[in-house]
């Protein structure tokens, strides 16, 4: 008996190189095809910027994950593994699109430009969504599974109702796609046609619970024919890949062509969250082997060998990299607790009589416990 | 002019898109057939698909798109088609629209309605009497709304499709043949006041949505009956509470009584008795009392009229009152 | 220059209050670098490599292996570089609001120190709020009404049929408002005073003897008075006071009190004048003790001081209690006479007119005269009109011809 390597469906294990894409379509009777290649248009400028955004990411998570352990953040959900699929799905939408982010896609959001302080309030018990949705186009961080793959259908209606060339992309994982809103979702955007492309990383594992006993379905592009929408699945190691499938899927929606199905095939090398043990459910062989296919090294040994990539650059990214975790440590350790009467502030546009009086009363707390110390 | 709940509602839909575009209209069968209460009845015709429209069955979708709608700059009014079936969206009732404007701080604020027809009295199976509103209430960062009136059924819709938050709009569906005089466009108090009905001096029966009609028949018989003069005061609002008004005529009386169809465990009426009790303990004379739905799920058509508060019920509470 | 800063045990899995050194992974002494891993830390949920946010050099380890550390509990100390310290930029929140800071703690205090325990209310029948102030109002003892209401509560209605059988005005419909009116609840004193006014007018059965009495020679007598006696205090009134103590004597029954309890009469020994003064809190009524011991002069010093002392506030309460005989000085209105009220309990009050000179017969010709009117009131069950006209036309007499009863103190 093997051990198994990957709980999820064996999937095309690509890298054509770097200016192709493989992806496999979902056929309209419901079966995966053989993957196939595609070109990519990815200027050097653009792939010294694809390989940037992942490395930074990188080092933010490892920076965020050392932060919750010195309990500057309560807890933090790592995406490290995961850099290929969020970078090369976020790299596709343009400025005007909207992201509809989870709790896991810290990388795909610090990609698309949110700060990263604003971006980790929510890890910090400083606020719920610690930047303005408006600024980046990016809707707050998501925890109920699935949701915001509504809130994403409904904005791409909004868009398409007012013409506007508009594309929304959200990102949920294998766990979120057993939800009903997972499902509510697609065939809402395939009944309206909306200007919608859902990225699923399929990343093995919800919490402890491994795909084979989250779905019976071989692969989760597959539901794509269920609702009657396009459905692909690409290795979401390979972030050439990963930008050629979802340009193609933005492109068809920002036409007028509907919404896709993107299936990136992936793996979680931390844990579920800072809180969680993942002795408890699978084997540190499995990681290891995963690690070894770590999407970032697999672009770099590209990026070296296609003479994309010099020393002087990766220096400039590293020290970029140690910025920006530096900047993470100022803001995030040690950082004071804010204002609690804001917790009044913006229940409604016009604070109530009832939310008034209420922060009277805090307010009388506060003002006792400081005349005691 | 005599217009129904039903017409007057419809009529505010109408009003309401016409006066800015960035009002649409969905929910199941409210498109081509109107509405299974034709509450929007001859929208779609007149505003196209793309302003009104059916979606599938799917109700948590429905809430969901409306509040990336909203997000975008749209002003959605969705409709549940029944009470018992709003529950699948709770999950983004209370998750998202509840909490999206505190949780960006201010930035984002969600201007959308949830028009769900409530309440019994209708002969209907189950799961399309049900009375929620204790769930929307107790909700931060949720308006709910219900009027009582024909004349506040429009009113409060148009008020609710400008207002800046979200509004969960109750409508009271045993009252939609209700029919009133009206002129429209009516204007009425805004959202957020509770209005005195009925003036009397020997108690006050506050009541909201369908038991607004009932408390009026029973002050109509106190007084016919007994000439006992009852004070009703219509809610109208129920988050946010407009609780200055209710205290104020709980003052006046002395004795105070709320009706609901809802079950009375933890249920809308205690808030009401907690805070009237609460700011008007020095003037009153009896305690405040509830007359409300059993604590049981919703029972058969044929034994609803046990169930459901009417007028006996209420007058019965009053002679308690008027027993201290 | 450099500082130690230490590095408290971190929350390491949403809500753990502890977690134990499993290992090491430096020593005392050793230098770090931002990040490296210093312990191994073992929870609940799991073993997790803890980096030190400082870079510097370890001062303390606080713990050895195998010891648990409370979180935030310094786990570890380092001995961080000035520039170290100085870099971090200090916490400016971007985005997260600039108002004042709030302390971290609510206060611990529970109750305020002076809060006084409530007073049993377990004996008390059950009754709405209404009905308690209502029966407070009106000084109605609720425990003495036995209530028909829901769980025997004592119900308005109950307090309403109670408060007619004690003899007081039954509460009554709020009359119609009249545009203008203001209402000034009655208070305090005020109140009190109202309740047994009312009451004591509708127990007691009063009848009323009056006599017109000739000062002309009390007036001559003020004015032969050595200079220097404390002219001030002795008023006309005060040597009226002193002559009405002096009847008093004579017609001991008018010097008692009326228990409408018992149906008996308290005759008193001394005489303690009740002496109605005008204070801008209203009408007080002064105790001039033992008058009937007193001088004049002792009765004119003691009216003005507890006047003085009535109308400033600073009287005793003991000298506005015990009077077994009241006086009212209608005269200080500048009117000719009045029908005062009984004081409850007193059987008797007099009420004395201003002195004023008026067309009088003296030996059959009409010449003007200092003339004072007196009038008695008095409870029936207690005097008749025999008692009454009998003690004032001896009031009248001493007036009339003062000389013996005032010199001879």
């Amino acid at each position: 008996m093997t051990v198994e390597v990957s709980s999820t469906a064996s999937g095309p294990s690509s890298f054509p190189g770097l200016s192709k894409a493989a992806w496999q379509d979902v056929a309209a009777e419901g079966a995966l095809g053989d993957a196939l290649s595609h070109d990519v248009e990815l200027t050097a400028e653009q792939l010294r910027n694809l390989y940037r955004l992942m490395a930074l990411s990188r080092r933010v998570d490892r920076q965020a994950i050392n932060l919750t352990r010195q309990g500057a953040l309560g807890v933090f959900a790592s995406s490290q593994g995961q850099e290929a699929a969020q970078v090369g799905a976020v790299f596709a939408l343009e400025a005007d699109d909207w992201l509809f982010p989870t709790y896991r896609e810290t990388v795909g959001t610090f990609a698309r430009g949110v700060d990263i302080v604003e971006l980790l309030a929510l890890f910090s018990g400083s606020w719920h969504c610690g930047f303005n949705p408006y600024q980046y186009r990016v809707a707050p961080l998501t925890t109920p599974l699935a949701t915001q793959a509504l809130h994403a259908v409904g904005l791409a209606m909004a868009a398409r109702i007012r013409h506007d060339p508009v594309v929304a992309m959200t990102f949920f994982g294998d766990g979120a796609a057993s939800e009903g809103d997972a499902h509510e979702a697609l065939n809402m955007a395939a009944v309206f046609g909306a200007p919608v492309v859902f990225v699923v990383q399929n990343n093995g594992y919800a919490i402890s619970v491994p795909y084979r006993l989250q779905t019976k379905a071989s692969s989760i592009a597959l539901r794509a024919a269920g609702v009657g929408m396009p459905g692909v699945r690409v290795d979401g190691n390979d972030v050439v890949s990963v930008y050629g499938a979802v340009r193609t899927a933005v492109e068809r929606a920002r036409r007028g062509d509907g919404p896709t199905l993107i299936e990136a095939v992936t793996y979680r090398l931390e844990a579920h969250t800072t809180a969680d043990d993942t002795t408890r459910y699978r084997s540190d062989d499995e990681a290891a082997s995963w690690r070894g296919r770590d999407p970032i090294e697999r672009f770099l040994g590209a990026l070296r060998e296609g003479g994309v990539v010099d020393d002087a650059f990766l220096a400039s990214v590293e020290a970029e990299g140690d910025a920006v975790a530096a900047r993470m440590r100022d803001f995030l350790f040690d950082a004071p607790a804010g204002d609690p009467r804001e917790m009044f502030d913006h229940v409604y546009a016009t604070r109530t009589p009832l939310l008034e009086a209420e922060r009277s009363m805090l307010q009388q707390e506060l003002t006792a416990a400081q005349e005691t110390t | 002019m005599e217009l129904t709940m039903a017409g007057a509602l419809n009529a505010a839909l109408r009003d309401s898109m016409r006066e800015d575009d960035s009002v649409v209209v969905y929910g199941e069968d409210v498109g081509k057939l109107g509405g299974v209460f034709r509450i929007s009845d001859g929208l779609q015709a007149e505003m196209g698909v793309d302003r009104c429209f059916d979606t599938p069955v799917a109700e948590s979708g429905i809430v969901g798109t409306a509040i990336g709608m909203a997000l975008y700059g749209m002003r959605p009014v969705v409709e549940m088609q029944f009470d018992g079936f709003s529950y699948p969206a709770l999950d983004q009732v209370i998750s998202h629209v509840a909490k999206y404007r505190s949780r960006t701080r201010g930035r984002v604020g969600l201007p959308l309605v949830i028009r769900i027809p409530y309440g019994g009295g209708i002969g209907a199976v189950e799961h399309h009497s049900e009375s929620p509103e204790a769930y929307y209430a107790h909700t931060a960062g949720l308006t709910v709304v219900s009027p009582g009136t024909t004349a506040d059924a429009y009113a409060l819709l148009r008020a609710s499709i400008a207002y800046d938050d979200p509004v969960i709009f109750l409508e009271p569906k045993r009252r939609y043949w209700l029919k009133e005089d009206l002129d429209l466009p009516v204007t009425a108090p805004p959202i957020g006041k509770a209005v005195v009905r009925r003036e009397g001096t020997a108690a006050t029966v506050i009541a909201y949505g369908p038991m607004v009609t009932t408390a009026l028949e029973a002050a109509t018989r106190a007084a016919d009956e007994s000439g006992i003069g009852l004070e009703v005061v219509d809610v109208r609002t129920l988050s946010p509470l407009d609780i200055d008004t209710l205290v104020s005529s709980a003052t006046k009386t002395g004795r105070a009584l709320v009706v609901h169809e809802a079950a009375r465990f933890a249920g809308y009426g205690a808030e009401i008795a907690a805070e009237v009790n609460e700011r008007a303990f020095g003037y009153l004379a009896a305690p405040v009392l509830r007359v409300t739905g059993w604590d049981v799920p919703y029972p058969s058509a044929k034994i609803e009229s046990h169930f459901l508060p009417d007028a006996d019920r209420i007058l019965d509470a009053v002679a308690r009152l008027l027993e201290y | 220059m450099s500082s130690v800063r230490a590095f408290l045990m971190p929350d390491l899995g949403e809500g753990l209050t502890e977690g134990e050194i499993n290992r090491w992974l430096v020593a005392e002494g050793d230098v770090v670098v931002v990040d490296q891993p210093i312990a191994e830390i073992s929870t609940e949920k799991a073993i997790v490599e803890v980096p030190t946010p400082f870079a510097g050099r370890v001062a303390t380890l606080h713990g050895a292996e195998g010891d648990s550390i409370a979180v935030g509990s310094p786990l570890i100390s380092i001995e961080v570089a000035a520039a170290a310290s100085a870099s971090a930029s200090g916490n400016l929140l971007v985005g997260y609001g600039t108002s004042e800071a709030a302390p971290r703690t609510r206060r611990s205090a529970g109750l305020p120190r002076d809060i006084a325990a409530p007073v049993a209310t377990v004996a008390m029948p059950p009754a709405s709020p209404l009905v308690r102030r209502r029966a407070a109002d009106l000084g109605i003892d609720l425990s003495a009404i036995a209530g028909s209401g829901p769980g025997g509560m004592v119900t308005q209605a109950d307090l309403e049929r109670a408060a007619e059988q004690d003899g007081a005005k039954p509460p009554t419909e709020t009359p119609p408002a009249v545009a203008g009116a203001r209402r000034s609840a009655l208070t305090g004193v005020d109140r009190v005073a109202a309740e047994r006014l009312t009451r004591s007018y509708r127990e007691a059965p009063t009848a009323i003897a009056w006599v017109s009495a000739d000062a002309t020679r009390l007036m001559e007598l003020r004015a032969e008075l050595p200079a220097g006696a404390t002219d001030a205090s002795v008023t006309p009134f005060a040597m009226i006071l002193r002559l009405c103590a002096g009847a008093l004597r004579k017609f001991p029954r008018l010097n008692a009190h009326f228990d409408s309890q018992t149906n008996e009469i308290l005759l008193f020994t001394p005489i303690h004048l009740g002496v109605a003064v005008q204070t801008d809190r209203g009408l007080v009524v002064v105790v001039i003790r033992d008058a009937q011991g007193k001088s004049l002069r002792d009765i004119g010093d003691d009216l003005l001081r507890l006047a003085a002392a009535a109308r400033d506030g600073s009287i005793d309460a003991a000298d506005l209690r015990g009077s077994t005989f009241t006086v009212s000085n209608f005269g200080a209105f500048g009117v000719d006479g009045g029908i005062p009220i009984l004081n409850p309990p007193e059987a008797a009050i007099l009420g004395v007119g201003r002195i004023s000179t008026r067309p009088w017969v003296v030996d059959e010709d009409v010449v003007p005269r200092s003339l004072v009117e007196l009038s008695l009131v008095f409870d029936h069950r207690v005097a008749d009109g025999g008692l009454a006209g009998g003690f004032i036309r001896h009031l009248a007499d001493l007036i009339e011809t003062p000389d013996e009863a005032l010199l001879h103190d």
